[in-house]
């Protein structure tokens, strides 16, 4: 039977044993389950057993682009990484752009799953069919920057993309990331201390294979639509990347500021998107097969005499000298915008920039590592940490040079930092003596930068995401969906666009009921690794610092949150009383042998 | 009375998303004329801004309402939701 979207062809490495082994699961399981966190779920039910240590050798982590991933059309170079997350304890699932998915895809492998742990550090390279088990002591140790330049040094081919850990990852730290292509992160969730636990160091790959598509005309069709249309649809995306509308945030109240306490903070306008590209941005990159071109990429030099490129061009410098930021490590989004400034209370763009360079050469999650330190300078502020537990450190909000201090140090686990290292609710339960009000985590992971106070269409999302506090709406049908099939949140598809690139690219033919029946199967899966992990209800819910009032908005009630949490209950068919789903559900969406190891859970 | 005599004029500028409505190759601030009594709302209509609702005003520098009315020498700035990343 021809396929399309998918080679039919998934990759199992045990590290352990330092073996691989292909799985050809057939058509029906990839029109089932399509990818991303559908093949995140479905493995962690399979072989992660009941109970099993996030860093131990019985987690697996799941390497999974969708069918779409590796289409000719802009935002088809998404991909997920799963796993037990080390950060919540439930399921952990993070998305990443960039070019290292595709080029999964395009090397002839749907998905990868690796278990086992090795005993010395190792990294894989997989060059289209060949895959090997490499030694990576050399590279143990490396930032990611010099890590990559080694192997691809080592392996001798320019074009191999590299997914890979930090310090960060090697030292599991909970909230460590994956980066690929040096600045595009799978960073929520702390996938990166899993790799690190598993002493696998990078996945290196080369492809030279488009993946079969159903209908090629259709996808040009759309790819011509996307550029031909830029200014009416992508402009902003195109012009600033994210982080453009911060002011407008600001004025209405839900900007972050000061551990999410006060939703306006001075001197936004000096670190937006605007700011950037005025001041510290060099350019603007694209990710797989896209022309929207929305990442932004600064460059600064510490040095006067330094801040000319060879071509002449003025390069943006530090005015106080300390601070030389690298430009292969790209530049800091929306997200990392507020968490690693206004929400620190930190104004000054350059020390924003070189934190978000640390995280990225550290990899680490800059909206986890933010948080909490935000988190930990409301303790100090309130005088829960004295500088005798910091070691002398001043956790003082608006103070940057204590920020890029203290990511050094989370990164490397040094001082102070081996114990933010763990994430904020930890440090909490550490604390005690009242400090879980000052947490903003839903489910153990630390809140992205869209106050539900202000945005009340992010209430849903974090609430109910199976990740946890996470803002890209992995609950509801579109968001769910284009992180199952691999489709980027950021093009302004309408949802028949996006059904036409899915049927362009894998002949299926799905209508937007088959497409909400995948996006509740793999919600409903994903839901069952929380509740085998002993999620219950109670967890979804947002801490005390939600339910506070901000100077503009209301705190959210205990009423509003339960309406939230119980239509969507009732919608994707989990018991209202609960949330687990029901007997009838997993039999109506033919997980039962999913479920299997849930059954004690579950009531009809 | 010459009606043009009686048209305001205002400053505009567009942010985040919201820029798609500027012309090609307009970077704002624009200058707008308009009707006396014209309120922000009759402005966000006359821009093809659907998303009202989603859409923060900011009046000279202050925090305003769809529903304010605009004077001559006004400074509007447009903002659209933010997106993460």
């Amino acid at each position: 039977m021809e396929q399309f979207g998918f080679w039919n062809k998934i990759l199992h490495v045990d590290l352990s044993h330092r073996e691989t082994r292909i799985e050809e699961p057939g058509p029906a399981f990839y029109r089932h389950y399509g990818g991303g966190r559908g093949f995140i779920a479905h493995f962690i039910l399979k072989y992660v057993p009941e109970g099993a240590d996030p860093l131990g050798p019985n987690n697996i982590l799941i390497f999974a682009p969708g069918v779409v991933t590796g289409a000719p059309v802009p935002g088809a170079g998404r991909h997920s990484v799963g796993a037990m997350s080390p950060l919540t304890g439930g399921y952990g699932e993070s998305e990443s752009g960039g070019f290292w998915g595709a080029e999964l895809k395009r090397s002839g492998w749907d998905a990868i799953v690796v278990h086992g742990q090795a005993d010395t550090p190792v990294y894989l390279w997989i060059n289209g069919d060949a895959v090997e088990i490499r030694d990576a002591s050399h590279l143990w140790g490396k930032v990611t920057g010099d890590a990559e330049e080694a192997i691809i040094e080592e392996l001798g081919d320019p074009r191999i993309r590299v997914a890979q850990i930090g310090p960060a990852g090697e030292n599991l730290v909970r909230f460590a990331a994956i980066g690929n292509d040096l600045n595009e992160f799978a960073s929520r969730t702390g996938m990166g201390a899993v790799m690190g636990s598993k002493k696998l160091k990078a996945i290196a790959v080369r492809g030279r294979t488009p993946v079969p598509m159903a209908d090629q005309k259709v996808l040009t069709g759309i790819a011509k639509w996307v550029s031909s249309t830029l200014e009416q649809n992508h402009r902003s995306f195109h012009e600033f990347g994210t982080g453009d509308n911060m002011q407008g945030k600001n004025l209405q109240g839900g900007m972050p500021s000061l551990n999410y306490r006060l939703g306006q903070a001075e001197g936004v306008e000096l670190i937006d998107a605007r700011a950037i590209r005025e001041q510290v941005r060099e350019d603007m990159k694209a990710c797989y097969a896209c022309s929207v071109r929305c990442k932004k990429v600064v460059h600064i030099e510490q040095r006067e005499e330094d801040a000319r490129s060879e071509k002449g061009q003025q390069i943006a410098v530090d005015p106080l000298g300390r601070y030389r930021v690298d430009p292969k490590y790209g530049g800091p989004e929306y997200e990392s915008l507020a968490s690693l400034g206004s929400n620190l209370g930190i104004k000054d763009i350059v020390a924003v920039c070189k934190s978000n360079e640390i995280c990225n050469y550290l990899g680490m999650d800059t909206i986890s590592a933010g948080a909490t330190i935000a988190f930990a300078m409301e303790c100090y502020e309130k005088g829960l940490l004295t500088k005798e537990d910091t070691g002398g450190l001043e956790l003082n909000f608006r103070d940057p040079g204590v920020v890029v201090q203290l990511l050094e140090m989370i990164g490397y686990r040094q001082g102070y930092g081996d114990l933010l290292a763990e994430g904020s609710q930890r440090v909490s339960e550490r604390l005690g003596q009242g400090s879980e009000n000052f947490l903003t985590t839903v489910k153990g992971l630390e809140l992205a930068m869209h106050d539900p106070r202000h945005v009340a269409g992010m209430r849903g999302s974090y609430l109910l995401a199976p990740t946890g506090g996470d803002h890209m709406g992995q609950h509801d049908t579109k968001g769910g969906m284009r992180n199952v099939v691999g489709m980027c949140h950021f093009l302004r598809y309408d949802e028949q666009q996006a059904l036409d690139i899915l049927n362009a690219a894998t002949g299926w033919g799905v209508d937007q009921d088959d497409y909400f029946e995948l996006a509740r199967r793999t919600a409903t899966l994903a839901r069952l690794v929380n509740v085998r992990a002993g999620f219950t209800r109670k967890d979804d819910a947002f801490p005390p610092r939600f339910h506070e009032d901000l100077p503009m908005h209301k705190g959210i009630t205990d009423e509003q949150e339960a309406a939230i949490v119980e239509e969507f209950y009732q919608r994707y068919g989990w018991a209202i009383d609960t949330g687990i789903p029901t007997a009838a559900t997993i039999r109506e969406l033919g997980i039962e042998e999913d479920a299997r190891t849930v059954a004690s859970f579950i009531h009809a | 009375m010459n009606t043009a005599d009686t048209n305001i004029a205002i400053s505009l500028n567009l942010f985040g998303d919201l820029r798609r409505y500027l012309p090609p190759g307009q970077d704002g601030p624009m200058r707008i004329t308009c009707a006396p009594g014209t309120k922000v709302v009759d402005l966000l209509r006359r821009l093809g801004i659907a998303d009202e609702a989603e859409t923060a005003i900011s009046l000279n520098g202050e925090l305003a309402s769809i529903t304010d009315v605009l004077h001559d020498g006004d400074e509007v700035v447009l903002f659209g939701p933010t997106a993460g990343g």
